[in-house]
C-alpha cells in the first residue's frame, strides 16, 4: 500500500462496538497486541467490516505519542 | 474557593482599552497558562494579578479578599506572590546578592538567607555562579537568576511573563527544565504567560486564550488545542486549515458541508443550513498517490502547489478545489516521490475535523 503514513500494520478485526454515529473497531495484531480505531458507521459499512476480516491500521508518524512507565 | 478570582476586569491606557471584561478563576496549586499573540493583554493581566496596577473596572479577589483598591490588602496579597518579568532585571551585584535581596528587604536572618539562596540557586542550576557579577550573565542565565529571586521568598503564587521569550533554544530548554522542577514540586500556584503554544500545552492544567484584550477561551490544553471555539483561537493553536462552508445535509450528527462545490463530511451538533468553519490540523491529512479504500470519509484529489521542509517534516499545500495544507515526514515524501505539480489524494477522517459556527 503506497501511502504517506509510516505505520501500516496488518491485523484482524477482533470486535466492533456500535455507537450512534461512530463505530469502535478493535484490531488484533498477529502478536496479540490490539489497536483501537474510531471510524463512522458508514465507513465501517462501506468497508464491509466484520469480525475476523483482515485489515490494515494506518497511523501517521506525527500521531504516535511515546510514553515511559 | 478560587485562590485568585477576577471579575469583569478591564484596563485602559490613554483612553484605549487593552483588557476587556476578563473573568477568571485560578485554584490553589493550579498551573494556568495564558496564551495569545503579542499585544493580546497577557502582560497587563499578569500585572493586574500581581497588583502592580489597578484595573479601570472590575474586581480582583485574592484568597477570598477583595484586593482591587485597598492598598493595605494589596500589599498583604502581593507579599504572597512573586513575579518574573519577560526581560529579567539584575542588580549591579553578584548572583548571590541578586537572589538574596528580597529576603534582606524582609530582614531575614543571615544564615537563613544563605540556606534559602543556595536552595533557590540549586533549583535553577546556578549554584556555581554565586560570586559572578550578574550583569555578565547570558539572557538565559539572568532569567534563571530572576526565577531564583522569585522562589527564594517561598511565594504561594508564581507569576511568569513569557519566561523564555527572546532566548536561544539551549537557554529555553534550561529554563523549561527549571519550570518543570518547580511545577513538579506542586508547592505553588503558577500563572504563566507565553506565546509558545507547546510550552503552554506541556505545563498547564488549564489554558486561557487571550486575543485583543479578551479572554476568548478557557479550557484544558486538549480542549483548547483540539476544540478551539473560534477561528482566531484555531489559527493561534496551529489549526492551519480553516475552511468556510455551509451544512447542507445532516443525518444524526454526521453532516455534509458544502465548500466551493466540494463536500466535506464531519461530525457536528450544529443545525442544517448553518454557516461554519471546518478546522483540520495539517498532521491529520494523509496523502496517497492513488485513490485507496480506507475508512477516511473525506478524500480529494489535487495538485501539489507548494512544498516546504521544516526539520524532518515536509509541509505540502495541495489545491483540491479546497486549499489543503498537510504535513508528512521527509521519508514518506521521498517514498511517494512528491514534487510540486504532481497530483495526489489527500484524505482525512471525520473525527479529525472540528466544526465551529461562522460569525461572518
Amino acid at each position: 500500500m503506497k501511502i504517506g503514513a509510516r505505520n501500516v500494520l496488518r491485523g484482524k478485526v477482533k470486535q466492533l462496538r456500535h455507537g450512534v454515529v461512530n463505530m469502535e473497531v478493535i484490531i488484533e495484531m498477529p502478536n496479540g497486541n490490539e489497536i483501537v480505531s474510531m471510524i463512522t458507521r458508514k465507513s465501517a459499512e462501506k468497508l464491509g467490516l466484520a469480525v475476523g476480516k483482515e485489515v490494515y491500521a494506518v497511523i501517521k508518524a506525527s500521531n504516535v505519542m511515546i510514553a515511559l512507565e | 474557593m478560587a485562590l485568585i478570582r477576577v471579575v469583569n476586569v478591564g484596563q485602559e491606557y490613554g483612553g484605549k482599552y487593552v483588557l476587556k471584561g476578563v473573568d477568571l478563576e485560578i485554584e490553589s496549586g493550579e498551573v494556568f497558562a495564558l496564551i495569545g499573540p503579542t499585544g493580546a493583554g497577557k502582560t497587563t493581566l499578569i500585572r493586574l494579578l500581581n497588583l502592580l496596577e489597578t484595573p479601570a473596572c472590575g474586581q480582583v479577589y485574592f484568597d477570598g479578599v477583595d484586593v482591587t483598591r485597598s492598598e493595605r490588602q494589596r500589599l498583604k496579597a502581593r507579599r504572597r506572590m512573586a513575579y518574573v518579568q519577560q526581560k529579567p532585571i539584575v542588580f549591579k551585584m553578584n548572583v548571590f546578592g541578586n537572589v538574596a535581596c528580597g529576603l534582606k528587604w524582609r530582614k531575614v536572618r543571615k544564615e537563613v538567607v544563605r540556606s534559602k539562596v543556595d536552595n533557590a540557586l540549586e533549583m535553577v542550576g546556578m549554584l556555581d555562579y554565586t560570586k559572578r557579577d550578574a550583569r555578565t550573565l547570558s539572557g538565559g542565565e539572568m532569567q534563571r537568576v530572576a526565577i531564583a529571586r522569585a522562589l527564594v521568598t517561598d511565594p504561594e503564587v508564581l507569576l511568569l511573563d513569557e519566561p523564555t521569550a527572546n532566548l536561544d533554544p539551549v537557554s529555553v530548554s534550561k529554563v523549561e527544565e527549571v519550570l518543570e522542577k518547580i511545577i513538579g514540586q506542586k508547592t505553588m500556584t503558577v500563572l504563566m504567560a507565553t506565546h509558545d503554544m507547546p510550552q503552554g500545552q506541556r505545563f498547564a492544567d488549564r489554558i486561557g486564550v487571550m486575543i485583543n484584550g479578551e479572554m476568548t477561551q478557557i479550557g484544558s490544553p486538549n480542549e483548547v488545542f483540539c476544540s478551539p471555539q473560534n477561528r482566531e483561537v484555531a489559527e493561534l493553536v496551529g489549526v492551519e486549515n480553516v475552511i468556510a462552508g455551509v451544512i447542507t445535509v445532516k443525518e444524526d450528527e454526521l453532516v455534509t458541508i458544502e465548500v466551493n462545490g466540494n463536500s466535506i463530511q464531519a461530525i457536528s451538533e450544529l443545525p442544517l443550513g448553518e454557516k461554519v468553519h471546518v478546522l483540520i490540523r495539517p498532521e491529520d491529512i494523509t496523502f496517497t498517490p492513488a485513490r485507496n479504500v480506507s475508512s477516511a470519509r473525506n478524500m480529494f484529489d489535487g495538485e501539489i502547489i507548494r512544498m516546504t521542509q521544516v526539520g524532518q517534516l515536509v509541509r505540502i499545500e495541495v489545491d483540491c478545489g479546497i486549499p489543503l495544507l498537510g504535513v508528512l515526514t521527509m521519508v514518506s515524501a521521498q517514498e511517494l516521490g512528491l514534487t510540486i505539480g504532481i497530483r495526489l489524494y489527500a484524505s482525512f477522517k471525520v473525527t479529525a475535523i472540528h466544526v465551529i459556527k461562522r460569525r461572518d
